[in-house]
């Protein structure tokens, strides 16, 4: 039931230019804790019930993940649970 | 010539209130107080890090971007103040122009520390918060972290 539920929501984006930081979240963002992986990104578990529900991505310009939009989402997928191709559908407007 | 400043004084030609014990930042200039796009100032605080003296927090990057992102983070503004005053340690991260204050008292249900990022790549050429968050425990351990102050 939890996957068919991450399956089906959509990928909320927010990208703050000003401070180069990228919020991503399964549905609606919700409450949770960060831990980094070996990349930097913040990976987010909820509160409720400790499932990844989002990742930071703390310098998406200056990391260049705007030029690695494919890896990221390999990785963002990896860490959430779900196909890449809906990462990067999300991130299409975020290329240059 | 000191940084320190021994007593209370009024800056008169630069309006600047300069407090007792503080390092002398009446020279520093400081970003304006709206910005089109970010808004208002919340706040410009002022750390213990020399090279970051001193990081402002712009309403809309607060309210925008952090607590739509991390929406754990909503009333938690005075936390994140205090944590840039009084951090337990502040850390080098693996992001380029980026550094983290750990929290010495802030908290989460889980024992997870209070992490303000700071960057100093922003446009204003002043270090901003650039988010904040609970993060991994072992952000409490200055073993297990980079350190750049102490």
């Amino acid at each position: 039931m939890a996957m068919t539920t991450l399956a089906t929501n959509p990928i909320n984006v927010n990208y703050d230019v000003d401070a180069d930081v990228l919020y991503l979240a399964l549905g609606q963002p919700v409450p949770a804790s960060c831990d980094e992986d070996d990349e930097g990104l913040l990976v987010r578990y909820a509160y409720s019930d400790g499932q990844a529900c989002g990742v930071t991505v703390m310098g998406f310009r200056d990391c260049q993940w705007n030029r690695n939009v494919d890896k990221l989402s390999v990785r963002v997928a990896h860490h959430l649970g779900i196909e890449p191709k809906r990462i990067a559908d999300a991130l299409s407007g975020l290329h240059s | 010539v000191s940084r320190f400043f021994v007593a209370q004084k009024q800056c008169a030609t630069t309006k600047t209130l300069v407090i007792v014990g503080q390092p002398d930042i009446s020279s520093q200039q400081i970003p304006k107080s709206f910005d089109m796009a970010r808004g208002n100032r919340m706040f410009v605080v002022q750390t213990p890090v020399r090279r970051l003296m001193t990081v402002t927090l712009w309403s809309g990057t607060w309210s925008d971007h952090i607590i739509q992102g991390h929406p754990e983070m909503l009333g938690k503004a005075p936390m994140v103040k205090q944590a840039l005053e009084d951090p337990l340690h502040v850390v080098d991260v693996n992001v380029p122009n980026r550094f983290v204050f750990v929290s010495a008292r802030e908290v989460n249900h889980t024992g997870c520390p209070l992490i303000v990022a700071v960057s100093t790549a922003d446009s204003s050429g002043f270090p901003v918060v650039a988010s904040a968050y609970y993060g991994n425990k072992r952000y409490l351990d200055k073993t297990r972290v980079s350190l750049i102050w102490p």
